[in-house]
């Protein structure tokens, strides 16, 4: 064979390689895109269904965790602030039963009217109690109506109600025409106290306690 | 001569460029039912399930660093000494009597 028709012949040969090996590769070139673009889809799908689910699964089990611990933890709280009151409601019990050597309850029912009738406008004083501190109030009513108008400088005047209040200790006052009403019942104040305090308690008690958890 | 040659080569070549076209066909055929494959609704849930069956046990042991967490507190809560207890306990009845 001569030459040229050789070269015509490898030339034939070239340009048939090239177009095949074109055409394979832009096959490949567009089954790589097909793929890509379904593994997107199926990840953007995947992404879209795993995430709501997840999303649900922590809510699930973590919040239910949180949730449980969290109430727990309120109730020991509970427990603890509770045996507080009773300590404190101990004392008092003592302290009123005249338990107490250093403490005369009598001065205290004294602070507790002192502290009613200042705060309320009227001379003229009805004092309401429970039972046993009525027999205290009846015993120093005259004594404490001087001792108010020495200390207050006004000219007042104490009645007992018949009434009884069913309480730990401590007094109402009220005016005459019952226009003012004070509330100075132990109880009350007792209630007052812990919720004065329960910021403080809360400080003082527990995160003082709690603290090396955190650490 | 050298004519019938060259038809020849140039029947060989074409044959090879509809060789290349079939097997390019057959590439994007597999391509399409892979990608369909991918894109099966079963395949996608089976993903999802794996991955939330390997998360669930994860967040299980996170919720049991929780429970812990919080178990370790209640006791510390529990632990607080008595005294501690009527010191306050003292304070509140300063509170509540009136006396400072």
């Amino acid at each position: 064979m001569s030459d040229p028709v050789q070269q015509i012949l490898q030339e034939i040969n070239r340009k048939a390689e090239e177009e095949a090996q074109k055409i394979l590769d832009q096959a490949n070139k567009e089954a790589e895109r097909i793929i890509k673009e379904a593994e997107e889809f199926a990840t953007k799908q995947f992404q879209h269904e795993a995430h709501s689910r997840l999303i649900l699964l922590t809510r699930q089990i973590l919040g239910k965790a949180e949730y449980e611990g969290r109430i727990r933890l309120l109730k020991a709280k509970d427990e603890i602030i509770k045996r507080l009151q009773q300590k404190v409601k101990e004392r008092l019990k003592k302290i009123i039963l005249g338990e107490d050597p250093g403490i005369s309850y009598a001065d205290i029912l004294y602070r507790l009217l002192k502290e009613a009738v200042s705060n309320i406008p009227s001379d003229n004083i009805i004092i309401i109690s429970n039972a046993r501190d009525r027999e205290i109030l009846e015993r120093n009513l005259r004594k404490f109506e001087e001792m108010l108008r020495s200390e207050l400088g006004r000219k007042i005047s104490l009645k007992l109600s018949s009434d009884e209040v069913n309480c730990l200790g401590g007094i109402i006052a009220k005016s005459e025409d019952e226009s003012f009403i004070y509330y100075n019942t132990l109880d009350g104040r007792l209630k007052e106290a812990f919720r004065k305090l329960r910021g403080r308690l809360n400080r003082l008690l527990f995160r003082q306690f709690l603290k090396e958890v955190y650490k | 001569m050298a004519l019938d040659v060259l038809l020849e080569a140039e029947f060989y070549a074409q044959k090879k460029i509809e060789e290349a076209k079939r097997k390019a066909e057959e590439i994007i055929k597999n391509a399409i039912m892979r990608a369909e494959e991918i894109k099966k609704r079963e395949n996608i849930e089976k993903r999802v399930e794996e991955f939330i069956e390997k998360k669930t046990s994860e967040l299980k042991k996170k919720a049991e660093e929780i429970r812990r967490s919080f178990e370790e507190q209640i006791k510390r809560i529990y632990e607080i000494p008595d005294n501690v207890l009527s010191e306050l306990a003292e304070e509140i009845l300063k509170e509540v009597i009136g006396f400072e």
